[in-house]
């Protein structure tokens, strides 16, 4: 029962746009079916390898308030060239854009004509709780908590937020992100104040500390600042919240909540070398870095975690979006291959109450949360998203595909996919289901071992592995 | 009477001999004793192994993640060099579950539910099918005339079920994956004989059949040998013009179907794919490349 060796490798892309650096990685993803030949098949990354590391780019601006899409385009491509590929090898990945630069006006837009170029299943995508997991997983901390089983923090501190993540014997358990990274301020040779963050200032306030451009920077200043952010840093680490916390949680992210306490910590992020390497040159960067990185080597002495070193420092997020956004899901499809790569497909999770009537074969609440959701989606296609069941019944099945089918009728249009996503096992047994429900003879896919949230987006690339798999990415989108 | 009914009854003759002999203070009370107590937990639930732990761990996350990872009894503690009560208890009793898998009968009701009628292998009592697997392997003359008699000869899918090593499996799974499998064949317009059920069957047995109907494929959903972990497991076996004395090599089997494994109805759905496969390429076993 071998699978043989045909298109079981996934070429991915990791693009990166932070606040302050860009950067890009290629990595090939071997996909294998782990199972053994008397069980189901179980289709699974096998393995992770990084092929191509681009050097690191200071991120082009226009201006403060703009990305320079044309020079990051440029960067892009000539990586492409320099690593030997074009687009239409890539078959997945994702362009990432974080801290500030996801603030900019035209962040979206330049991420979306990006992805565009850089490969047909490349996906644009955002948000601080994202970026939070996908640096702790390019950081290789939740590897180590799994390994070690324990519970480690990672910190990927960068130009202009710091991404907080916490794993737990190797399953992410929380994860923020707060507005304090190494360029709040940026001075020049002459150590004159060129930029200072309005955040800078936000939590300043709470020292009497108020910083303009055309100040001067000494030393005392800069360990002022230093020990301010790495407190602040610190304070949203620490299980009890002072107002530093609340000041600087960044928008559309929550603070942590543990019940127990954080024993490793591994630091990631353009300050995570400063850090590592014990920087002395505190004006080496022409920012704050060099500052936050001695202020914290001095306060994790007294802190009760040990500290450990990360897989990738400024690399981990570009790392993490190339290597941990793209998964494999076992499927049940009666496609055309021409409907893939299905892009953006915005997410509609069924509530649990109307779940449970679905097996009741009782589509109304359903129904009702599903006009609301496309009314305010505006897009056609659309997943929908169940929890299923653990120990699914036949006349469950039976059940949940008529009253799936009958809101698919009743909803979409005759053109649409119906995509349907569970995170319990049962997509083999459902999917054929609705093909026998179904009258039209629309395109039927049928995916589990999902888990999503409301508001969530999925990419889903072109059948690998004689079509019993398609590789996934699970998104957020969160543009301001 | 089932055995629930009769372990009310039990408990209710011993508390009235207590209480007439004064031995017991309390009044009876039903709720109390019966098994419909909620509070006294089975001790082969999953809330009562959750209770067995090791006593001041130095890393209690860690064992939560090694015993999420398997089912062997890790993280369990001892008593000096030995088990503790607890495990001893969840490791009996698990047992006992294993040994009445293999030795109570498949549930009438339900054979009759499924539509299932009853013809047994040469093997004449459960002691003979465990000690004789080659009786096991056969039919007497009268199932044999009863396959001819009352089945559908040379479908293309012959299903059957069968005991196999455990009672339980076919009482646990085969009310979900047996209409999965049929109603899924159905669909894509694959033709399907007679089902019924073979008591003290071997996987073998399978072949005889496969000889009387003239099946393109034989499918038998088998009860597997029971472990401490799971005592309803069901494999699917199936072969392509499986004919008596060929080599297991032509076997395809799809195991550990139970509520904790494959899902019953997703293994049947699973089932479906693997057989129409079998059916393009004319092959199964080591030979079909799935």
């Amino acid at each position: 029962m071998s699978l043989g060796e045909k298109n079981n490798k996934i070429l991915s892309v990791g693009i990166d746009i932070g606040t302050t650096t860009t950067s890009m990685i290629l990595s090939k993803l071997a996909v294998e079916n782990t199972a053994m030949v008397y069980m189901a098949p179980n289709v699974e990354l096998t393995s992770k390898e990084i092929i191509y590391k681009s050097p690191v780019y200071l991120t082009p601006l226009i201006s403060e308030e703009r990305l320079d899409g044309d020079k990051i385009r440029e960067i892009i491509e000539n990586e492409y060239r320099s690593a030997g590929i074009t687009p239409d090898d890539v078959d997945s990945g994702a362009v990432i854009i974080t801290g500030e630069s996801a603030l900019k006006e035209n962040a979206r837009l330049i991420t979306d004509k990006l992805s565009e170029f850089a490969g047909d299943f490349v996906v644009a995508t955002a948000g601080p709780d994202l970026e939070s997991i996908i640096a702790g997983r390019g950081a290789g901390t939740e590897s180590f908590s799994k390994v070690y089983g324990c519970v480690a923090a990672n910190l990927d501190i960068g130009g202009g937020t710091t991404n907080i993540s916490v794993f737990n014997c190797g399953d992410l358990v929380a994860q923020t992100c707060i507005d304090v990274g190494g360029r709040l301020i940026r001075y020049d040779d002459h150590g004159e104040i060129t930029y200072v963050s309005k955040r800078f200032n936000d939590v300043g306030k709470e020292r009497n500390i108020y910083v303009v451009p055309g100040m001067r920077v000494d030393d005392n200043k800069m360990a002022l600042a230093g020990d301010l952010l790495s407190d602040v840093i610190l304070d949203a680490v620490h299980q009890e919240h002072y107002s530093f916390t609340r000041i600087a949680t960044t928008k559309n992210s929550r603070k942590l909540n543990l019940t127990y306490p954080i024993q490793f910590i591994t630091l990631s992020g353009g300050v995570a070398d400063c850090y590592y390497n014990d920087e002395q040159d505190l004006y080496k960067y022409n920012d704050l870095g060099v500052a936050i990185a001695q202020a914290l080597r001095k306060k994790f002495q007294s802190e009760p975690y040990e500290i450990v070193e990360s897989k990738e420092t400024i690399r981990a997020t570009v790392v993490g979006a190339g290597i941990y956004t793209t998964e494999v899901s076992g499927s049940t499809i009666s496609y055309s291959e021409e409907v893939f790569p299905l892009k953006n497909l915005p997410v509609f999770k069924v509530g649990e109450k109307a779940e449970q009537a679905l097996y009741e074969c009782d589509t109304r609440i359903a129904r009702e949360e599903l006009g609301w959701f496309l009314d305010q989606s505006q897009n056609e296609k659309i997943g929908i998203c169940i929890k299923g069941k653990k120990k699914a019944s036949y006349q469950d099945i039976i059940n949940l595909a008529k009253s799936l089918v009958e809101i698919d009728e009743d909803c979409l249009g005759w053109d649409t996919p119906l995509v349907v996503l569970s995170e319990n096992d049962m997509a083999k047994a459902l999917g054929q289901m609705i093909e026998r429900e179904i009258k039209n003879d629309k395109c039927v896919l049928c995916l589990d071992k999902i888990k999503m949230g409301s508001g969530d987006y999925i990419d889903i690339g072109k059948p690998i592995l004689n079509g019993i798999a398609v590789p996934i990415v699970i998104k957020t989108l969160i543009f301001n | 009477m089932d055995n629930r009914q009769l372990v009310d009854l039990i408990t209710k003759e011993v508390m009235k001999v207590l209480r007439e002999n004064g031995l017991l203070d309390e009044p009876y009370s039903d709720g109390g004793w019966s098994g419909t107590d909620t509070s006294l937990l089975d001790l082969t639930s999953k809330e009562y192994k959750d209770t067995i732990q090791v006593t001041d761990p130095e890393n209690q996350l860690a064992i939560n993640a090694m015993r999420r990872s398997t089912t062997a009894r890790v993280g369990i503690g001892r008593a000096g060099a030995r088990l503790t009560t607890k495990a001893m208890l969840s490791l009996r009793a698990d047992h006992a579950m294993a040994k009445d898998a293999v030795l109570k009968a498949a549930d009438e009701n339900i054979l009759r539910e499924m539509n299932l009628p009853v013809i047994q292998s040469q093997a004449r009592e459960i002691n003979e099918h465990l000690t004789r697997p080659d009786l096991g392997r056969k039919l007497p003359p009268e199932s044999v005339d009863f396959i001819k008699k009352n089945c559908k000869m040379n479908p293309q899918v012959q299903i059957y079920v069968s005991d196999g090593l455990s009672n339980s499996a076919i009482d646990e799974n085969i009310r979900e994956i047996l209409p999965a499998l049929m109603d899924g064949l159905k669909h894509r317009g694959i033709d399907t004989g007679t089902p019924f059920f073979v008591r003290f069957g071997r996987v073998p047995t399978m072949d005889v059949i496969s000889e009387i109907t003239g099946a393109e494929v034989t499918v038998v959903l088998l009860g597997e040998r029971p472990g401490l972990a799971a005592a309803d497991s069901m494999s699917a076996y199936m072969a392509y013009k499986a004919t008596v004395g060929m080599p297991e090599s032509r076997r395809t089997v799809v195991s550990n179907i139970h509520k904790n494994g494959i899902q019953p109805v997703e293994a049947g759905a699973y089932l479906v794919e693997i057989i129409e496969k079998m059916l393009q390429t004319k092959s199964s076993g080591v030979d079909l490349v799935l």
